[in-house]
Parts: structure tokens; sequence; C-alpha cells
């Protein structure tokens, strides 16, 4: 029999997910909601958003305190401040978002690349100095200029970066894309590559396998697809699609459970 | 360049339900949204009446004692017992391993595959580029859907250098969601115009009423409450750009972009929802409110109401 190849799963429930307007998870549901996911074998946890304030922080480091296995992550806007109130939680990975397509660059930030490489490389030493350790998301990388997030990616290894996410923060993405991407990227940026995708077009799950073949080392997804627009990718969905051909954690026998009890916490 | 797009809605759905106007709306619509063709069951095709374009209509049958006449072509599972007239066979290939099954047919011209649910689990760039040497250009792709995969494989079907298609709205019959096809071969190919997909929101309310059943308010394309924003930093970059977190102008869909308030809602979103609704609110007592959102937000588990909102405001002396 081949071995299956061991695709990692990152969940952004409580960090992504949690942008659907009209959904909103109390301190409880998010530690419950960690602990599940945690016990079916995720990877990683994507608990939230330290910089939102003290109530995010005591509820991250409950995550943290209860956790089994997982890898537990915290989410960083390209400022030191967010980086100060993420090391304060102690979490096994500070994830710092950098915007990376021009759009973001220039017409939201009203920033220059010169001042993001420089802001990048700041908030990165900052961290890693620390002892953290430290993962770069390429926010609405679909739109990016590839050649400007390989030189990125370039720098990010030299300072000591694990991964970097290529983030379809929008949702335009087409399989096709999503592999050539996610090729590019890992194969000229030297660094192991995740796939965060949306579901704008109804590709989320398979831009998430396209990127799985193209040689991501994890995807990003959240329980029943929650997330901002149409959503992120569906946990289900993709363990459902991907396990004929990748060894995934939760496994395929465990989801039903792990959906129904998931239901019965946001419900809670 | 793409020969052919064939919708199946009509073929799948039960329309008993609804009066004939609903379906012969419903079918107008469905080739003014992009669809080439329009695939219906007999039912269907006798409750168009003279609305129906057997021209630009396929009759799908299960036996001959279906048949109506004058149709441009019939689409079967077993085209033998239709001999005589202009048949579309359809093959379930579930397998790409099942393609070998292709050499078996004589005439390919005419054929549709039904199935490849898994195709992104394998190299797909090789495997439709297999398909295509193997099939004439007239042959018809209809992916089902039983990996959440089908309306992305046939984009890359018709992406590459064209081919024909069959889908459904909304994905009924398990097939692939037409509507996301149509947008994203529009997005693909820079805006090039195939239909008008402002007419996505009517079609969206027949569907439910000849379904019966409500779509998901986050169905991809469809859902009525795709281009709500609650996230703060979100709001903040659509205020300045809409571009910024938004994937195609909701018009395009027919639809309309809506804030929420929320936990994660930020100074400037909160700012403007508050200017839009007539007020100038003091800057300074901004952060206090944000903090009052954030409470009560998690409390109720859900976003504020504009009521809500307003009241905070006022507790806080912000308005």
């Amino acid at each position: 029999m081949i071995k299956k190849r061991r695709l990692l799963l990152t969940d952004t429930t409580l960090r992504d997910g949690e942008q659907r307007p009209g959904t909103v998870f109390d301190a409880q549901q998010k530690c419950r909601l960690a602990l599940l996911l945690d016990r079916d074998g995720i990877h990683q946890i994507d608990a939230g958003i330290p910089a939102i304030g003290t109530s995010e922080q005591t509820v991250i480091c409950r995550i943290i305190e209860n956790r089994v296995r997982a890898r537990i992550s915290v989410w960083n806007r390209l400022n030191p401040q967010d980086i100060l109130a993420s090391m304060a939680c102690q979490p096994d990975i500070i994830h710092i978002s950098v915007p990376s397509s021009y759009v973001h660059i220039y017409s939201k930030l009203n920033k220059n690349k010169t001042w993001l490489i420089s802001q990048m490389e700041q908030c990165v030493i900052l961290a890693r100095e620390r002892g953290f350790t430290v993962t770069i998301g390429f926010e609405d990388a679909s739109r990016a200029d590839m050649t400007f997030l390989i030189y990125l990616t370039q720098r990010l290894k030299a300072l000591g970066v694990s991964r970097v996410q290529f983030a379809d923060t929008v949702g335009i993405l087409t399989p096709g894309r999503a592999y050539d991407c996610v090729e590019a990227l890992t194969r000229l940026g030297g660094l192991p590559v995740s796939f965060h995708g949306h579901n704008d077009l109804g590709f989320a799950v398979a831009n998430a396998l396209a990127s799985a073949a193209a040689g991501a080392e994890a995807v990003e997804a959240t329980l029943f697809g929650l997330g901002e627009r149409a959503g992120n990718c569906d946990l289900a969905a993709l363990i459902q699609a991907a396990a004929p051909a990748y060894e995934l954690r939760p496994a395929l026998r465990d989801c039903a459970a792990l959906q129904r009890h998931a239901l019965e916490i946001i419900r809670s | 360049m793409i020969t052919r797009l064939t919708d199946l809605t009509l073929r799948c759905v039960d329309t008993s339900a609804v009066s004939d106007e609903t379906v012969r709306e419903f079918y107008a619509l469905a080739f003014r949204m992009g669809a080439d063709l329009l695939e219906v069951s007999p039912a269907n095709a006798r409750r168009l009446g003279a609305q129906l374009d057997p021209a630009r209509t396929i009759l799908y049958v299960k036996d001959p004692s279906e048949v109506l006449q004058d149709f441009v072509r019939y689409s079967c599972h077993t085209p033998e017992l239709l001999w005589s007239l202009p048949v579309l066979r359809e093959v379930n290939i579930k397998d790409m391993r099942e393609l070998t099954r292709l050499q078996g047919y004589e005439d390919k011209v005419s054929l549709r595959i039904i199935g490849l649910d898994d195709l992104f689990l394998q190299d797909f760039r090789r495997q439709l580029q297999r398909l295509q040497q193997q099939l004439p250009a007239s042959a018809e792709l209809c992916p089902t859907n039983g990996c959440g995969c089908a309306s992305a494989i046939l984009t890359e079907w018709l992406l590459k250098d064209g081919g024909n298609g069959a889908a459904a709205f909304a994905g009924a019959g398990g097939f692939a969601p037409i509507e996301e096809v149509l947008l994203a071969l529009q997005l693909t190919r820079k805006y090039q115009k195939r239909g008008d997909l402002t007419v996505l929101p009517r079609m969206k309310q027949l569907y439910e009423q000849i379904t019966g059943q409500p779509l998901s308010p986050y169905k991809a394309v469809l859902g009525s409450q795709i281009f709500a924003v609650k996230s703060g930093i979100h709001v903040d970059g659509i205020l300045k750009s809409a571009k910024t977190y938004e994937p195609y102008p909701p018009e395009l869909v027919g639809a309309r972009r809506s804030f929420s308030i929320g936990k994660h809602s930020g100074r400037a979103g909160i700012l403007y929802l508050l200017q839009q609704l007539g007020y100038t609110p003091d800057p300074a007592r901004l952060a206090a409110l944000l903090t009052r959102i954030q409470q009560h937000s998690e409390q109720k588990h859900r976003a504020l109401t504009t009521e809500e909102l307003l009241t905070l405001a006022r507790e806080v002396g912000a308005i």
C-alpha cells in the first residue's frame, strides 16, 4: 500500500471564522471548540487576535493552558504593539499578517514597499529575538506580484521565519492559478508554504487541494466554512475530499462527530 | 473560447409546487444569465408552453415514451432507445482510470461525461489534457459535486483551449453550480461579459420558490449575506477602497454591500456607520463605545442592531 502524504491542517474558526457577521463566540465556547479540535488531532489552532484587548488575551491564554497537542498561533497586524500583546500570551506561534498586494499596500495602508519590508523585518526580529516561532501570512497574495512575494520569502527565511502563508483573501483564485502560485513560492522562496482560501467563487476546497498538490505543507480551514462573505474553506468538506490521497488529522472517521459536537458548542 | 454551456436546472427540479409563469420566468432568465442551451425534463417542457425554444433546448428523457418532437437534441443514458433522434449520450466516469471505457463508443461526437469528482486529487492538468485528447471538441463535460469541486473542475475545463460544459443553478441535481462557473469565467477573463449576472438574485428567488428550500445566506455568489461586512479592519479597508476586501463589485451579481456592528468593529467602521445615520460622533468617546460594543456583542453572541448601537453610543456619550 502506498503511504499517504501528511497534510497539516490549521483551524482558523476562532479567528477568521468569527469574522462572519452574526457570529460571536464567548470565552467558554472558544475554549471548548479549541479543545474539541485539539483532541481530534488538528495540527494548529489560530486562536485569536491578542491586540483586540484583555478579554481576548485571557481566552487565548486559557486555550494555551488547556492545550493537549495542537500548536496555538495568534494573529497580528504588521505593528510592534500587536506583537507585544501576543508575546504576553506565550503562544506557540506568532503569525504576522503582511498585506502584500499593491491595492493593500498603497490603498489600504497608504504606504509603499520599502516601508512594508522595513516594518515586516522589525516585527519579525522583535518576535524572533524573544525566541518565538514566527510565521508570515501574505494577505491578498492572490492579487500580489509573485516576484515580490518570492523576494519577501527569501528575506524572511534569512530572519528565521518558519513558514509563509499564501492567502487568497478575496477568494478569486482558480485551482490552476493556486497551483502555479504555491508551486512557485515553495520552489523559489525556500520556505514551507501554507494555503488560506476563501469560498467566494465556490472554489475553496478545490484550491486547497490544488495547493496541496503543488507542495503546500499545510492548509487552513474553518468549522462549517465559517468566515466573512461566502466563508473560508470548510474543514469537513476538505477532509472528505482530501482523505483518499492524504493523511489528515482530524481523520475522516472523526469528522461527523466533530461537526456534531462543534454545533452543540456553537448553539450553547 | 467556450463553445457551449448547458444549464441542467429544469432537468433536475420538480416544479409542481409553482405556477407555469414561475417556470417560464426562470427559463428566460437562465438564457440571460449566460447559458447557451437549457436542458429540461418532459414535465417542465410541457409547462413552458409557447415560450419553449426547441432550437435552444435539450429534452432529457428516460425512455422513448417521454419523447416530445422538434427539440434540437435529446439526452439519455441509453440512446440506443432513441435511435432515430439526435441524442447526447451520457457516460458516467467516476475515476480517470475508467476513461478507457470511451474507446467502446464509436460515436464520440455526442458524448456528455458525467462525474470526475476527485479530479483535484490527481495531476488535474494532465488529466484534463488527456480527456481533451480522447474527446472530440463537441463533447461535453459535466462534473458532479461529490467533493465540492465541480464548479472548479468545469471552470478549469472551459478555461483551457475551449470546450463544452453542463452545470445547474445552485448545484441542483449534484452538478456544478453554474453561477460560480459563469462568474469565474467573467472574472478570469477580465470582465469579458458572457451573460448578465444581475439576474441572479431574481433567479435565486424563483429557485427557492420552486424547490421550497432557502439557499444558505453564505452560498457563494448567491448568498444574501456575502457582502455583509463586520470586521473592523475590513470595514476600514473597504471604506478606503472597495477593492481591498471584495473579490468583485457586488453590483456585478445584482447585490449590495452592507456593514454590521460587532466584536471586531473598529473606529473607522463605527464612525462611518454613525455618520451614515446622521450623527457626528465625539471622537474622544469612540474608544469607550468600542469596548461597550465588544462586551454587548459577546453577551448577545451576535452582531448589534442599529438601535443597539445608538443606545450604546448615547450611554457612553459618543452622540
